[in-house]
């Protein structure tokens, strides 16, 4: 026979039980990060493009000199598009300069529109060993065209670290 | 039976799967939680790249100003430890700034927090407390009005959190 009174007590043993599981869980949540052996790493990266970019600006304002004269390599790629016999010129820049940051891991491209006019370097190509972070500038001309100037250099995976290493650099 | 008194009988036997399942429910959610939340999440990368970012772009590092800013270009004159201190500090990174011509003859060196990067001697061998890591930028000297070519090896120390 059920007595008067008797459902109530069961149900607040029943919330008393539960209320006693949900803190015996909270001390679990805090105390499970010492009992686990190995504990999961989660990385944030940040951003290694916008490095690129900025040794691409430096290098279109960085002075060359050309036939005796010190011009900024911007110039000097803008009289190249016109007048072939420059090319050497900025071509020995452009060795002079990115192998000191990237190695032999980058590309160097000028573009017509889609035409490619100007080449020195690799192209990159993103792999499971690394990745390519192409940044590209446009670079008005007198006529009112503009070159695309594209600068490719390829990041590869340090062995064992989950970060970022250019090649080449020591 | 005694006046009051509770008899365990049908309701409770009823109960007692109810108690089971509601404990067996609120197990998995805090193990769950528990997992998710036992994870270290490593800023480390995002603090260096951060670092290098605020070095590059705030005028008052050490990039040349006039009417604006030249991330890049750098001030031989704001190339300076006091002013470095004061632009880009933390208490447990570290870094050290040579500036290099391009041929490799040094230009100027200088270095942050030196209790930390006094670490950089380590960065080749034991790391278990910190972290380094190196970056070489193109970057363009101004000096007396003049532009040169020049690189800037960044090495910067972290050391963990306690």
């Amino acid at each position: 026979m059920k007595r008067k009174g008797q459902g109530l007590i069961l149900a607040d043993i029943f919330a008393l039980f539960v209320l006693f599981l949900i803190l015996a869980g909270f001390w679990f949540v805090l105390k499970l990060p010492e009992l686990l052996p190995g504990r999961e790493e989660q990385v944030i990266e940040g951003l290694f493009a916008e490095d690129a970019s900025i040794t691409l600006l430096n290098f279109l304002r960085s002075p060359v000199e050309v036939e005796g004269n010190i011009i900024e390599t911007s110039k000097l790629i803008s009289l190249a598009y016109r007048d072939k016999n420059l090319e050497e010129s900025l071509r020995k820049h452009v060795k002079e300069i990115f192998p000191k940051i990237y190695g032999v891991c980058y590309g160097f491209f000028i573009y017509d529109k889609d035409k490619l006019v100007f080449q020195e370097g690799i192209e990159g190509v993103s792999s499971l060993a690394g990745e390519a972070m192409p940044v590209k500038v446009n670079l008005p001309l007198e006529n009112k065209e503009n070159l695309i100037i594209e600068l490719n250099p390829t990041y590869f995976f340090k062995a064992g670290k989950k970060a970022f290493q250019t090649c080449g650099v020591k | 039976m005694k006046k009051g008194s509770v008899i365990l009988g049908e309701e409770t036997i009823k109960m007692l799967p109810r108690i089971f399942l509601a404990g067996f429910v609120l197990f998995f959610i805090f193990l769950i939680l528990g997992v998710y939340l036992a994870r270290d999440v490593r800023t480390e990368e995002l603090e260096h790249s951060l670092l290098i970012k605020r070095l590059f772009y705030d005028q008052n590092c050490f990039s040349f100003t006039d009417e604006r800013s030249y991330p890049g270009i750098i001030d031989l004159n704001k190339f300076q430890e006091e002013r470095l201190e004061k632009c880009a500090f933390k208490e447990k990174i570290g870094y050290r700034l040579d500036l290099k011509e391009m041929n490799g003859d040094s230009i100027k060196s200088v270095e942050v927090n030196k209790k930390i990067t006094a670490l950089l001697d380590f960065c080749d061998t034991q790391k278990k407390n910190f972290q380094c890591y190196q970056d070489r930028n193109f970057v363009l000297v101004e000096e007396q009005g003049e532009r040169r070519n020049a690189l800037l090896d960044i090495f910067v120390v972290i050391r963990d959190e306690a």
